[in-house]
Order: structure tokens, then sequence, then C-alpha cells
């Protein structure tokens, strides 16, 4: 092998090395396509309470409360409404405090999160960076209404476990999300309130990190481990082959400077 | 010489019983120093490996008769920022390690970033809320044992203020109250995958993760109506749904045991740590009996004793 084939040979791994990070860069710029940013301005509060009052004049039983037009009203994207809201429910409610509020905890989780995640295709990082911040909302609501702590404490609890296992789902399926602005916000975010995301990593991203650990032991019985045959086998040209290169490359200098002298 | 004609006149009964109280003595001497010496009473703990069908079986069987047998978990970094194998070390001073491994999985593979996954309460210090997918919740008590709880059944049994309560952890208000007694209790928890629960097998091999790899168990189970801990080690590669499988027959078919209560999986992953001691102190020399990982890389311990 002449010395202008290793050239070659290096160029091609520069390119593919230029290509991967390229990747990368690109991934940190990219803007989510579905941004769905909370605006201030659509806040409406057009669920109408005294309708609810009239209404519930004529029967006393929570379910007359139309839990569908509270969630489509916007009116609990402001968690301070919350605390109202949930007062009034009180008030014309004839089950017990207990019953009412674990009615009002059932319709700010189970039932707000059908609304907002329909399904698997629904959830992207920018939409659960909203969430993350609405549900912020509710430590303070927590500390303001010692009473009920427990069911902000447990709204809060619910909301910041889904966003976790959310991203960590996430992270799963796209290795390189960790490179995403809003996906690194929302892991500290997680992190400091003890609600941490889980990270995958591909086999490269391992192989590199136990190598440069020094964990060659655990790196050789994983590999010999998770790899099938044929991946050994591709090991081995790949190893081989980046020897015999070497060695040619090597063995053509050698020979460069005997004939020089 | 005095001596001597001492013992000469001495009568034979007398002579026999001095010979007697002296042998006593050196027994006791060399008994009260071996247990001195000893890590563990070999009565209580049993390493072997074995191989059935091929596949090489490293067994750590150790019985919590008179409770002598002890497991401490290690669950995260202190509040003061100090590692599991700082923790470890200033603990294990005056303690008779029997071994000691890799608990539950981490988040993230940079051991200086990385916290346990699943629920997670370390001393009552709680360090993940998030509650995964795996159906078991381990609760290691201050006195040395071992609780189990299937999520999925949601009859975790906790008590307040001596009122018992079933917690449901998939209900967020039941999670609140959870959190609540385990601060309150400084109780040590840790969440992984449950495979195996009270004589029934709970995994699946369609559902489960066909990755092969070495892979280690922690199973209790009853044997002679008594509880025994085991920790089993497989270094062969298997899918997690054959290796439980061959644990479990083993459980049945070799070991006889009348029930087994419980198999968790240990992480033999990212943090591969593992360690058995001799009876003597030293460390088991054999390759089945180790991990792939030196101590400092494990995120969280699994320690047994014995007191």
């Amino acid at each position: 092998m002449k010395f202008n084939t290793l050239v070659i040979y290096l160029t091609l791994i520069n390119i593919i090395i230029i290509l991967f990070f390229s990747n990368i860069l690109l991934d940190i710029n990219k803007e989510p396509s579905n941004s769905v940013i909370l605006d201030k301005n659509k806040i409406q509060t057009s669920f109408n309470f005294s309708q609810f009052y009239i209404d519930s004049s004529q029967s006393t039983n929570i379910d007359i409360f139309n839990s569908y037009k509270y969630l489509n009203s916007y009116r609990y994207k402001s968690t301070k409404y919350l605390i109202n809201d949930l007062n009034k429910l009180l008030i014309v409610s004839s089950h017990n405090k207990d019953i009412t509020n674990q009615y009002f905890f059932s319709l700010i989780t189970d039932s707000l999160l059908l609304k907002l995640y329909p399904d698997k295709d629904s959830i992207s990082v920018i939409k659960l960076y909203e969430t993350s911040n609405w549900v912020q909302g509710f430590k303070f609501l927590a500390e303001l209404d010692t009473s009920r702590n427990t069911y902000f404490e447990a709204m809060y609890d619910f909301w910041m476990n889904y966003i976790s296992g959310s991203l960590s789902q996430l992270s799963a399926l796209d290795k390189n999300i960790k490179f995403n602005i809003y996906f690194n916000s929302l892991y500290l975010t997680c992190n400091s309130n003890n609600y941490p995301i889980s990270i995958k990593y591909n086999l490269i991203d391992k192989f590199v990190f136990n190598y440069l650990s020094k964990n060659y032991n655990h790196l050789l019985h994983a590999t010999w481990n998770q790899t099938n045959i044929k991946h050994k086998l591709l090991i081995f040209i790949i190893f081989s082959f980046t020897l015999i290169l070497y060695i040619n490359a090597f063995t053509d200098l050698l020979k460069r400077i005997t004939s020089k002298v | 010489m005095h001596l001597q004609t001492c013992l000469k006149e001495l009568p034979l009964k007398f002579k026999l019983t001095i010979l007697l109280k002296i042998i006593a003595t050196i027994g006791n001497i060399s008994f009260i120093t071996a247990n001195l010496y000893c890590q563990y009473n070999t009565q209580f703990v049993e390493t072997r490996t074995q191989v059935i069908q091929g596949e090489q079986y490293s067994i750590i069987k150790m019985s919590r008769e008179d409770e002598h047998v002890k497991v401490k978990y290690f669950a995260a970094k202190d509040y003061l920022g100090n590692s599991v194998y700082k923790r470890y070390l200033d603990w294990s001073k005056d303690k008779n390690i029997i071994l000691y491994t890799s608990g539950t999985y981490m988040n993230d593979y940079d051991i200086n970033l990385a916290l346990p996954e699943g629920i997670c309460v370390d001393n009552g210090n709680i360090v993940n809320k998030v509650l995964q997918a795996y159906d078991g919740l381990a609760i290691v008590y201050q006195t040395g044992g071992i609780a189990v709880s299937n999520i999925k059944k949601g009859d975790l049994t906790i008590s307040f203020d001596g009122v018992k309560k079933k917690i449901d952890l998939r209900n967020a208000l039941d999670r609140i109250e959870f959190f609540k007694w385990a601060q309150g209790q400084n109780a040590t928890v840790f969440q992984t995958h449950l495979f195996y629960f009270m004589n029934s097998l709970l995994i699946n091999r369609n559902t489960s993760s066909n990755k092969k790899q070495e892979r280690r168990f922690f199973a209790v189970g009853k044997l002679n109506g008594r509880t025994t801990y085991y920790i089993i080690n497989l270094a062969s590669p298997n899918t997690i749904y054959d290796a439980t499988v061959k644990v479990a027959n083993f459980l049945t078919n070799f070991e006889e045991l009348e029930e087994i209560t419980f198999i968790l999986n240990l992480d033999t992953g990212a943090q591969n740590v593992f360690q058995l001691k001799t009876s003597e102190g030293k460390i088991d020399n054999r390759k089945s009996f180790q991990g792939t990982l030196p101590i400092n890389n494990a995120l969280n311990l699994l320690v047994y004793y014995y007191e």
C-alpha cells in the first residue's frame, strides 16, 4: 500500500467524523416544529362558574361539573386559579371534602393527561418543557394551601413522573436528544427536584466511555457477551485491516528513510 | 523436678481431671480465636459453583437462622456528597463482610452524574421519586432484614403511628404518603426488576429484552421453613428470561426450596461490581465470583455481612 492510499483512508475517516459532528450541531440548532409555547394571552376564563352554581342548585351531584368544558377553557393553565376553582367546587358539592378533592385531583392529573397527551406521537420535548414550567406552580400551591398540600404535592409528583418518564423514553428512541437545549434544561429541572431522567447511550458512546475510563476488563467482557458471531467477525476484520494499514505505512516510511540514507 | 515429683504423687483420677481441663481450655481458646479471625461462620454461609447442562452457576447461600447474616444497602451518595465507595469503606471497618454487589440500575453512564433508577430512598434521604416500570420495591431495614413488595399488586403495607395502611405506589397520592413515611422512618428503599414473586414467574419471553449478558440475581426462599438468601451469578451470556427460568428451576429442583419468595435482578451492565470474601476474610479469587468493574464504579451497593 502506497502513502497516497493512507492519505485517502485518513481523509475518509475525517469526513466521517465531520459528518458525525455536523449532525450533532444540526440537532443543537434545530427548533422544534410543533412549538406550542404557552401564550399568556390565550388564557381564557370562559368557564362559567356562575352557570355551574345554577346547575348545581338543581342537583347536588358532582358529576354535573362539566370537566370537559373546564379542561377546554384554558383556565387550568394558570395554577393560581386552581385553589379558587377547587374552593368553588367544594361549596356546591354535596360530597365530603375528600371525595371532592380526589375528584379535582383526578381531573388535573388523569383527565388532563389524556387531553394534553392523547397518544405517544403527541409527546415532544418542547411540550414537556411547557408542562414542566406549568407544573412548578404546584409547589407554591402546596406551600400556600397547607390543608390540601398532599393533593398539590401529588399533582406535582404525578406530572413530574410523567415528564421524567417521557423524556427517558425519548432519550431511548433518539440518542442525540441529549444535545437538545430544551432537553438539557428539563434534565436539570428534573434532577434538581429528584425526578432524574435516564440517559441512553449507544454502543459507540459506551465503548468510548469505558475505553477512556480504562475499564478494559469490563469492555472486553461486555463486547464478547453482547456481540453475535457477525459482529465479532466484523470487529476482527476492521481490526486486522487497520493493523495491516499501520504495518504498511510503517514499512513504507522505513523504506523512504533508508532510501534517503 | 519438683513438678514431676508432685505429678507422680497425685492420684490418677486427679491427673485425668487436670488433663481434661487443659484440653477444654485449649479447645475454648482455639474456638474464640477462630471466631475472632473468621469473617463468617460457614454453617450459615455456603459458597460453591455448580455446572448444570453446561451452564455454570456461582452460588452464595446464606441462612437467616438466628439472624447472623444481614443486609445493608447503600443507595446513593449521602447528603454530604460522599460516594458509595467511601461510605462503604467507613462503614465496613468493624464489619464482617460476606460479599458486595451492585444493586439497581443507574440513569447515566458517568458515575459522577448518575443517580439510581426508580424509586430510591437512602436512610430517609429521597434520591429518586420516579416510579419505573419495574415491579420490585425492596425495603432494607436497619435491623439487616429485607422485604420486597410487588408494586403491581398495590398492597404495600406501612404503619403510620401504629395504624397500618395499604399503599399503591402507582397512585401519586399514595406515593406522597410513602415518601413521608420513608423520611420519618429513615428507611432505605430501592426499585428493581422483580422476576419471580411468591412462586410465580413474572417475566414474559416475548416482552423482555433479548440482550445476552452476564446475569446476577438476589433470591429469597424458604428452605426447611427457614428464610434463606441466595446470590446467584451466571457468568455466561443469557437473555434475562432464560436466566430467570434457569435460576428458578435451580432453586426448585436442586435446592428444593419449599417457596421462592422473590427473585430480584441485580445490575451487571454499567456497574458490574461484585466481590465475595472467604470465611477468612480474604478476597475469593474465583473468577465467577467477581464483577468486571472495581468497587469505586458502584453507584449503589448491596452488602451482606455477618454479625
